[in-house]
């Protein structure tokens, strides 16, 4: 394999889910460049999530792929701990706990239910969230690292959420 | 060092073109993340904060074009006054718009 396409694939073996951008960064190459490479790596699957493509190697299947996807996003992943650690919640009181605002959790909700990641119960009319595969999800939160540009971005949506709320 | 700014209508300091360049990647960023922002929400009050953004980020792109003469300063006065313009009505509407997100939260039993 040419060297650049070996070390393109290298760092999303390393780092699943990782984005276009990040690659071009990370590795320092042009975008065109990774482009012609991504094209002829055939170990390699891409998932697009809300707008974002992310890069894996093979192994994943669609479930963990898109896991993944979301605990690379910041609130997300905060929404996930949030859910490993007291198991069930109503929706309310997640938003609460993380403080951010209800359309926020709502926005990220919307994937995270749609891609069976959480499930939406209703005991006693009230709504209330829990992990699908909370083992499963802990053990993809361990391996996967936010970047800064990550939080950067994902903190910048989330004080538009609250400004437009609050207006 | 001698910068191309002299004979510009940018001043001609070091300084100066400093200033606007650090202006030009601070706003690059910030616009960036509006455009980021937009994406995952797709709706017109996140639209019309990437434009606002980016209207910021025009201000010093075309201070820089005055800097090399490249544009005349009466008409870089003149575009820095319509992007300011430009700046708070996209704002205006950005707010103005905030609530029918908020509707459609409501309408969704949320």
């Amino acid at each position: 394999m040419n060297d650049t396409r070996a070390r393109i694939y290298r760092h999303i073996e390393s780092n699943p889910g990782v984005h276009f951008r990040e690659l071009t960064r990370a590795l320092d190459l042009a975008t065109g460049q990774v482009q012609y490479h991504l094209g002829r790596l055939d170990r390699i699957t891409s998932e697009s999530v809300n707008g974002r493509t992310h890069y894996y190697a093979a192994s994943f299947d669609p479930w963990e792929r898109h896991t993944i996807a979301f605990l690379r996003r910041e609130t997300a992943r905060d929404i996930l701990v949030t859910l490993i650690e007291c198991e069930a919640a109503r929706p309310g009181e997640v938003a609460e706990n993380l403080d951010i605002a209800r359309s926020t959790l709502e926005h990220h909700l919307d994937g995270l239910v749609e891609y069976g990641i959480i499930e939406k119960c209703r005991r006693d009319g009230r709504v209330t969230l829990a992990l699908r595969r909370p083992e499963a999800t802990v053990e993809l939160l361990a391996r996967i690292d936010l970047t800064a540009p990550d939080r950067l971005s994902d903190r910048f949506t989330r004080l538009l959420d609250r400004l437009f709320e609050s207006s | 060092m001698k910068l191309p700014s002299v004979g510009g209508y940018l001043g001609g300091g070091t300084w100066d073109i400093a200033v606007v360049v650090l202006s030009a990647v601070a706003g690059a960023v910030l616009c960036g993340l509006a455009v980021a922002a937009y994406r995952q929400r797709r709706t017109r009050p996140y639209l019309l904060i990437a434009l606002a953004l980016a209207a910021l980020f025009a201000r010093p792109l075309i201070a820089l074009l005055s800097g090399f003469a490249l544009v005349s300063e009466p008409t870089h006065h003149l575009l820095e006054h319509a992007l300011d313009t430009l700046f708070v009505v996209l704002v205006l509407g950005a707010v103005y718009y905030a609530r029918t997100v908020e509707k459609r939260l409501d309408e969704e039993g949320l």
